[in-house]
């Protein structure tokens, strides 16, 4: 087997002043995309360079902490810290209820959520929450580092805007407070083949601010029911304000039948990607007014 | 381009020279002749190839050895040493004989290793939990009930082993 070069730099400096010019790079996190990318030939390994990123400084991408307006997640965190953490589970439950549900326990070990953006597929966990929280991705190359939407960084399935060898180095997500008798919540819903590590045949994240039924906010997400991940925002419009009802809910449902341009494939029919991403939502919602 | 890799198996050092890219799997399998890490769907998919990196379990079909540089790493044969048993096994491997939770094979030494985590981390686990642990492992013979009862029971022996 051909491999590609391999280069396993210690820090975010050493990255640039390493990775060679002349090769399409290719950041190695945990592995499990590139991996299967790798044995399936859909990596010229001869012109590729991979850049091991595991052993960066703990500081630079690891880890998630509280900043005044922001949670930021490192790039390299992985979906079990993700599932198991505190502070996610109190600002963003929905991305806690995604990476509860992200692939096997073994996957979960190591795939990361840098590795899942980078990935750009539509039916990545992780991006439905990050959407419904507009949060930001940190890229980061030899001159610095910048701020953009996470849904920005789509230019299609599997294709990302990022230049070639810049790296995503974190996440950050805007704190949304309750007001006083209000609770955040927010949950994650998935339909594939098998219970365990199924990739999304189609997605919903809803995060929300809410006392009983009354909306103070909410902001609705979906995953692999489009080219990219698809905002709700008239979601949004239709529920702040007022009073979760039957009927609110199901005109909620029209709007998601609406924005979604789901397709045939490998996974799932589009017919049965239109049925179902509205039955996800209802799902969704009632569980946030029980919770 | 090869690369000298030295890290912990079952308790042991070990050094290979071998490329970075290639997978765990190959070199515990193909280098060090560590065979009883099955060799299944190479795809991340069925567990049958996991072992244990520092205290987690991951596919080492789908892990380049570069990054087990340094790591400890456990296969199933690290854990045949508690002396307590007969013939060294571990409980968990003596109860998955005895509840018949073993038919082909070929699933076992990934589904003990993923029960082992489990029962490291808790020796009271719910039926959910037993069920989340495994579920990464596929085995095709049993229908995981037996699976599910053996992992109960050795989480019920090595409670009782603790007090
Ligand atoms: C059996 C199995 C089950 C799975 N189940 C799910 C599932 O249920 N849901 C789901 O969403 N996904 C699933 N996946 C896909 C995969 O695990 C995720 O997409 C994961 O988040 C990828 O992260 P990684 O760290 O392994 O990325 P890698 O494989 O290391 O990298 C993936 C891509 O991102 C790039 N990259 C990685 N990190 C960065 C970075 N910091 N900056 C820039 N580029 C980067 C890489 O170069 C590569 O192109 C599954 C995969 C397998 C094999
Ligand atoms: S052989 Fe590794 S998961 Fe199947
Ligand atoms: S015993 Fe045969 S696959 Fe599990």
């Amino acid at each position: 087997m051909i491999y590609p070069q391999y280069i396993q730099p210690v820090s975010l400096t050493e990255i640039f002043r390493k990775i060679p010019q002349d090769k399409k790079i290719y950041f190695l996190a945990g592995g499990t995309d590139l991996f299967n990318y790798l044995r399936d030939g859909l990596v010229d390994a001869e012109n590729s360079c991979f850049v091991d990123i595991t052993l960066l400084k703990y500081a630079e991408t690891n880890g998630i902490v509280e900043e005044t307006e922001n949670i930021k997640i490192g790039a390299l965190t992985t979906f079990s810290t993700l599932s198991e953490s505190k502070l996610l589970k109190q600002y963003c439950p929905d991305l806690v209820a995604a990476a509860k549900v992200l692939g096997t326990p073994q996957i979960a070990n190591r795939a990361t959520i840098g590795g899942n953006i980078a990935n750009a597929s539509p039916a990545g966990d992780a991006l439905p929450p990050l959407a419904a929280h507009f949060a930001k991705a940190e890229i980061t190359n030899s001159k610095g580092s910048r701020l953009i939407n996470i849904s920005d960084i789509f230019a299609g399935p599997k294709k990302t805007t990022l230049a070639n060898g810049e790296i995503i180095t974190a996440v950050i997500i805007p704190k949304i407070k309750a007001k006083s008798g209000f609770t955040v919540v927010g949950t994650f819903k998935k339909i594939g083949n098998r219970k365990s590590h199924i990739i999304a045949k189609a997605s919903v994240a809803v995060f929300a601010v809410v006392k009983n039924k009354s909306v103070d906010y909410i902001s609705v997400a979906l995953g692999a029911v489009g080219p990219k991940i698809i905002e709700a925002k008239n979601i949004s419009k239709i529920l702040t304000g007022k009073e979760i009802s039957p009927e609110l809910t199901e005109k909620c449902k029209d709007e998601i039948r609406k924005i979604v341009s789901p397709i045939d494939d490998f996974r799932s029919t589009a017919e049965y990607r239109l049925e179902i991403a509205p039955i996800l939502f209802q799902q969704a919602i009632n569980e946030i007014i029980n919770e | 381009m090869e690369k000298s890799i030295s890290f912990i198996l079952n308790g042991k050092k070990v050094l290979v020279s071998c490329n970075p890219l290639k997978t765990l799997l190959k070199t515990l399998r193909e280098d060090l002749h560590h065979i009883e890490v099955k060799s299944g769907c190479e795809q991340g998919e069925c567990g049958s190839c996991t072992v244990i990196i520092d205290g987690k379990i991951v596919n080492s079909c789908i892990f380049p050895v570069g990054q087990a540089a340094g790591k400890n790493i456990i296969t199933i044969a690290g854990l045949c040493k508690k002396p307590t048993l007969k013939g060294g096994l571990h409980p968990l491997q003596k109860i998955f004989i005895e509840e018949g939770a073993v038919q082909c094979g070929f699933c076992t030494p990934g589904m003990i290793l993923a029960a082992k985590v489990l029962l490291d981390r808790t020796l009271t686990p719910t039926d959910e939990e037993i069920r989340e642990a495994i579920s990464g492992n596929l085995c095709r013979c049993t229908g995981y009930s037996k699976i599910f009862n053996a992992v109960k029971k050795a989480s019920v022996f090595l409670r009782n082993e603790k007090k």
